[in-house]
């Protein structure tokens, strides 16, 4: 790590356009590099909204050039995190984070662009080197920085100190950096504000944009995700790139994807924050996931968790085992996808048809799903939620028989006594008349409150604790029960302490739970809205995965999101197809009754006519080139629709389509001039 | 699909089903201008698809062209004399262009519409060739059987309940003279198409009707029984 050093400080100009000169609202701020091209600085420095920004570089030092450059805006903290970072467009250097450290008390420096020191004629402005005494000020709200200065300052405070906010506060001692100078005191004026560096640390974002992980190069085209197990290595991803490699010429849907598969192995996706927020990003991302399940290993089940809240598809499950194994069993949670064996010689194939056609199903139904949970999780809020939600727990845990006894022996009372006597419901416990597993889901994301019992290591248990992570901002409560003696069912992955030390599970003696269980469950706490979050004892910061899923959903898959005529003519071609006079066959079920065909037909017109009347919407708002376009297109094929009926209200359409058609007519065909 | 192939296929889509909105107004010029845009489109990009994506714009492009059959079949039937000839002629060479790309589809995309067409126009144009007693007849009926052959394997397979499969079943039963026409409309009924289908057959079956022997008594029952089932009579 990196110590205090003055020429990675920046002068940070925000302005309306950078490039309109002189603007009499611009506003300047201190800013320090934290790397080559990031600029840590504070927040209150944009005060507008569509404001650019402009850094001066220090970096040559007194007798270089000076350097203006324009950076990006890449991250700004919430309500009360007075930071933001910025991506200057030049690189200036390999400089690396420093240590951010947190102190209760002691010394600090820093070097700002105070007005102070700015040229009172040219308002050029120099550093102005501080240093001082520090201490942590607690009390209510959060820890805030308070900075003594060794320097008197003049009557006229206020503007004195304009210029240095964002100035780095670093440690004399250690030379860590400990947070930003953020405000002046009101009252003392030789005293200043700082943000600690704790803060800007809690925020998973600024974490994995500060200390981005190396696991893998996320692709920016179309690309497919191999995640695999722990253990012996084996040819998967060889053998995805050979199926990938081999239908890119024949197949349009491989054509645009990334040749090469990238690997995540799933023992190093959990091994630090940074690599878990770049695996969620992957998760995100990854327009194919190929998930090695071989022995239904806690990473990956976790993963396939988050993944289905995240991507509707393609996901496809693969296992080196035998599938047609006696007493092969697949978990609850995926029970109804498809698992294919890569040590089959129709892999080739199979897992060819699997990526081709969960994509067909992809793009053609809204409801198609290759995991569990996407639509679970997205259904409304019970109506008795807000009742049921104070008065309970949501528990994840095994359902070995072992543990369920011990469940409702021990566990069951240690929980309802410490959470205000609220009452734990299990899976088996939930009485919603949905399916179980849409209940469990629907339970998942709404839950305030939900317990997750790693004991066992069940793969189902990390299933749902990855749908969980994935849809909820208040982190599950992780617990696991000591082992009391080796078990042979126990797994030895090195992926388990990573996972441990990532979301620090509570560990609880089976003989003596309280000690440990207690504690835990009062630490579960009201936040400044009122909602209930445990503290977690894990790495990661609280609602991290939550935060990197948010970022990172590729919001553009959401079907509501389509525009209405593209989503009535999809409703319309469900029903009868979308070339129905080549293809007749009735494709739903109970059509033959007439009375539904007849309303089907009924329908599909009316969907028809209102996807017509929003294009003939947008036309009339300007009619651009596309959308006449689209308008030419739709207008054939509700006439078509239409075609028979005699119904006033079709024919009167037909006309004034026919008209439009007519008006519009884009080309004149060979046949016109030619005609037999 | 690719984005580019997909947007084909769709501009495709409406040509035909405005080609088939003018035809029912009788503005054939109007129907064969959107089917011969449509062809131009197909081929435009047959050369540089992907082999996948080039299989779909055959098998469009193979229904393009036996609408183009179609179309000139029903407007050279309304007309007389040497332009009703013209017409049906044009018909049959649609059709033909049609069955040489429908021939080499994979299973998947098995149709029968040019293949039966192209033998029904062939009647059309010359009904003679109809009459056993006739020298062509022989080289009719071979391809008649070959095409039964043909529809029949592919009802065993992906058409089970394709109605216009036991259409064109029916079809070239009727032609061969073989009473188990009636079977192939008692199966067509079961799966219950929509009236066009039956309107469809009607229109092929009625012009074989009036240029066959007045005697052929399963032809008339059955251009009668599609008939009311098509709506046309009681």
């Amino acid at each position: 790590m990196s110590k205090w050093d003055r020429f990675r400080l920046a002068l940070v100009s925000a302005r309306q356009s950078a490039a309109s000169g002189r603007d009499p609202t611009e506003e300047v701020s201190t800013g320090f590099f934290l790397t080559g091209n990031l600029v840590l600085t504070a927040r209150h420095v944009r005060t507008r909204p569509g404001v650019e920004f402009e850094v001066r570089v220090e970096a040559e030092g007194p007798k270089g050039a000076q350097r203006w450059v324009t950076a990006d805006l890449v991250w700004a903290g919430g309500s009360d995190v007075d930071a933001l970072l910025l991506r200057t467009r030049l690189s200036f250097g390999e400089w690396i984070p420093p240590d951010f450290a947190t102190v209760e008390m002691g010394n600090w420096e820093t070097a700002g662009f105070a007005s102070a020191v700015a040229d009172p004629k040219t308002g050029q402005r120099k550093t102005l080197p501080l240093n001082g005494s520090l201490a942590i000020s607690a009390g209510q709200g959060e820890p805030e920085l308070s900075l003594q200065t060794n320097v008197n300052v003049s009557s006229n405070w206020e503007e004195t100190w304009k210029g240095l906010s964002g100035s780095p506060v670093f440690d004399t001692s250690s030379g860590s950096l400990l947070g930003i100078v953020t405000d002046a005191h009101r009252t003392l004026t030789n005293a200043l504000i700082g943000l600690p560096v704790s803060r800007l640390l809690e925020d998973i974002n600024f974490r994995s944009i500060v200390f981005p992980s190396t696991l893998l190069d996320i692709p920016s085209q179309a690309w497919c995700l191999v995640l695999t197990s722990e253990g012996e290595p084996t040819d998967l991803t060889a053998q995805v790139g050979n199926v990938i490699a081999g239908h890119q010429d024949q197949d349009p849907r491989f054509s645009a994807l990334l040749t090469t598969p990238v690997e995540l192995e799933a023992r190093l996706a959990v091994s630090s924050v940074e690599n878990w927020v770049l695996a969620v990003q992957a998760l995100a991302t990854a327009d194919y996931m190929v998930a090695d399940v071989t022995g239904f290993q806690p990473t990956v089940m976790l993963m396939l968790g988050v993944r289905s809240v995240l991507r509707r598809g393609v996901t496809i499950s693969v296992t080196n085992e035998n599938l047609q194994a006696d007493g092969y069993e697949i978990p609850f949670n995926v029970q109804e996808t498809r698992v294919l064996s890569f040590a089959e010689e129709t892999f080739y194939d199979d897992l060819y048809r699997a990526m081709s056609e969960g994509r067909s199903y992809v793009e053609q139904d809204p409801e198609y799903l290759d995991l569990p949970a996407f639509h679970g999780v997205r259904v409304p809020r019970p109506e008795t939620w807000a009742e049921d939600d104070q008065r309970r727990v949501l528990v994840l845990c095994p359902f070995k028989e072992e543990y369920q006894t011990y469940y409702r022996l021990k566990l069951r009372s240690i929980i309802r006594g410490h959470t205000h006597d609220s009452v734990p419901v299990r899976m088996l416990d939930l009485k919603s008349p949905r399916l179980v597993g849409q209940a469990l889901y629907e339970q998942i994301r709404w839950s305030s409150r939900c317990l997750v019992d790693w004991t066992h290591w069940r793969p189902n248990v990390f299933f749902e604790l990855g749908v969980r992570l994935a849809c909820s901002e208040f982190d599950p409560l992780c617990i696991i029960r000591q082992a009391e003696e080796t078990s042979v069912e126990e797994l030895h992955y090195e992926q388990q302490q990573s996972l441990r030390q990532l979301f620090g599970p509570t560990e609880y003696a089976p003989s003596q739970p309280y000690s440990a269980l207690v504690p835990a469950l009062q630490s579960w706490r009201s936040d400044k809205s009122g909602d209930q979050r445990f503290e977690s004892q894990g790495q990661l910061p609280a609602a991290a995965t939550f935060a990197v899923a948010t970022k990172n959903f590729d919001w553009r898959q959401e079907a509501v999101l389509g525009r209405p005529d593209s989503q009535l003519r999809a409703f319309a071609e469900r029903i009868l197809g979308k070339d129905q006079e080549r293809r007749p066959e009735k494709m739903i079920l109970y059509a033959y009754n007439e009375a539904f065909d007849s309303a089907l037909h009924a329908a599909v017109q009316e969907k028809w006519i209102a996807a017509w009347l929003y294009l003939q919407h947008l036309w009339a708002e300007g009619a651009d080139e596309d959308v006449t376009t689209e308008l030419l297109r739709m207008g054939r094929l509700v006439q078509h629709a239409i075609s028979e009926s005699r119904d006033p209200r079709h024919v009167h359409l037909r006309q004034e389509i026919r008209t439009f058609l007519r008006a519009n007519r884009p080309v004149r065909s060979r046949f016109e001039e030619n005609p037999p | 699909m690719s984005d580019a192939i997909g947007d084909v296929l769709d501009e495709v889509l409406t040509l035909k089903a405005s080609a088939k909105s003018a035809r029912l107004d009788g503005d054939w010029q109007g129907a064969l201008e959107d089917l011969d845009t449509a062809v131009s489109l197909i081929q435009g990009h047959l050369a540089d698809a992907a082999p996948l994506d080039a299989e779909k714009l055959r098998a469009e492009l193979a229904d393009a062209l036996g609408s183009v059959g179609g179309i000139y079949r029903r407007w050279g039937l309304l007309s007389g004399g040497s332009k009703r000839k013209d017409l049906l002629s044009r018909s049959v060479t649609a059709y033909d262009a049609g069955y040489q790309l429908e021939a080499n589809l994979h299973m998947g995309g098995a149709v029968s519409y040019n293949l039966v067409n192209r033998l029904v126009g062939r009647a059309l144009l010359d009904p003679d060739s109809l009459n056993p007693e006739d020298p062509r007849h022989e080289e009719l009926l071979v391809e008649l059987q070959q095409a039964e052959r043909v529809v029949t394997d592919q009802i065993s397979g992906p058409r089970q309940r394709d109605p216009w499969a036991f259409c064109d079943l029916c079809t070239l039963k009727l032609l061969l003279g073989d009473d188990e026409a009636i079977t192939a409309l008692h199966a067509l009924k079961r799966l219950r198409p929509p009236s066009f289908v039956y309107s469809s057959l009607l229109s092929t079956l009625e012009p074989i009707a009036s240029a066959v022997d007045d005697h052929h008594l399963l032809l008339a029952r059955i251009v009668s029984e599609v008939a009311a089932l098509a709506g046309l009579t009681d």
